[in-house]
């Protein structure tokens, strides 16, 4: 595995962590992350700020 | 924007519905379909409310972009239907007044990606043109997303080979890049 591929690898694992621990274990939200990201390439974007920010300003317009 | 696992558990306990947006390439719809139709069947699950869209865009070859005409690809569109999971195809083709109004922070970001994987006569040659066409593209497909999700919450699909390609779709809606990429 390259580092780029690793990086890409490990960001999605990161991701997919910190979802399974906004929700309930076992619930249907719980088991549609875990059979999608599994099928992923890099994690869910936009990541962070940057896509509140985005949504904010939308509703400003 | 709400966290992913929030908006999913809105839908699922809610009558919000969720709008899976799934986007195709034309000439290679044959590859990705599978990976897109299986991310579909991992998200369908009982007590959601899933609205598919598969976004069928006529992307060309590098090559081929001299000339620029819309093509809609018939087969491709076939395939799509034949699998069942789609409520619904939009076509996009590229326009040249696609050209007017590129982020230019985001063009500047994608020459620099491209010069870093290409040869320096690459680079004078073809990149000026190549980054302003697929920037467009993305940008063009990132708006009619956006228009198209209005209500409830959306999830994008998508094919990139390198995901740091996702900021030139916008940030208003989720995307969810699938790994095309046959393994080693």
């Amino acid at each position: 595995m390259t580092e780029l591929e690793d990086g890409f690898a490990r960001q999605l694992e990161v991701d997919q962590q910190r979802a399974l621990e906004l929700i309930k274990p076992e619930s249907t939200a719980a088991t549609i992350i875990t059979g999608l990201y599994p099928l992923l390439r890099g994690r869910l974007y936009p990541e962070g700020k940057s896509g509140e920010i985005s949504l904010a300003v939308r509703r400003l317009h | 924007m709400e966290r992913f696992p929030w908006r999913l558990e809105d839908c699922i306990e809610g009558e919000i519905p969720f709008n899976l947006l799934a986007v195709l390439v034309q000439q290679t719809t044959k590859t990705e379909l599978p990976y897109v139709v299986r991310a579909i069947e991992a998200i369908r699950k009982p007590g959601i409310n899933i609205v598919s869209t598969a976004i069928l865009v006529d992307w060309p070859e590098k090559s081929s972009r001299t000339i620029i005409e819309p093509a809609e690809n018939y087969e491709a569109k076939d395939k799509v239907m034949e699998t069942g999971v789609f409520d619904r195809i939009k076509n996009v083709n590229f326009e040249f007044e696609d050209l007017d109004n590129l982020d230019p922070k985001l063009l500047g970001w994608l020459v620099n990606f491209y010069s870093r994987q290409r040869t320096m006569a690459d680079v004078k040659r073809v990149i000026g043109f190549e980054a302003k066409f697929d920037l467009a593209m993305r940008q063009k497909i990132g708006r009619i997303i956006s228009f198209a999700s209005k209500n409830g919450f959306s999830l994008r699909l998508t094919t990139e080979l390198n995901p740091n390609l996702l900021r030139c779709y916008g940030q208003d809606i989720y995307l969810a890049n699938l790994d095309v990429k046959p393994k080693a």
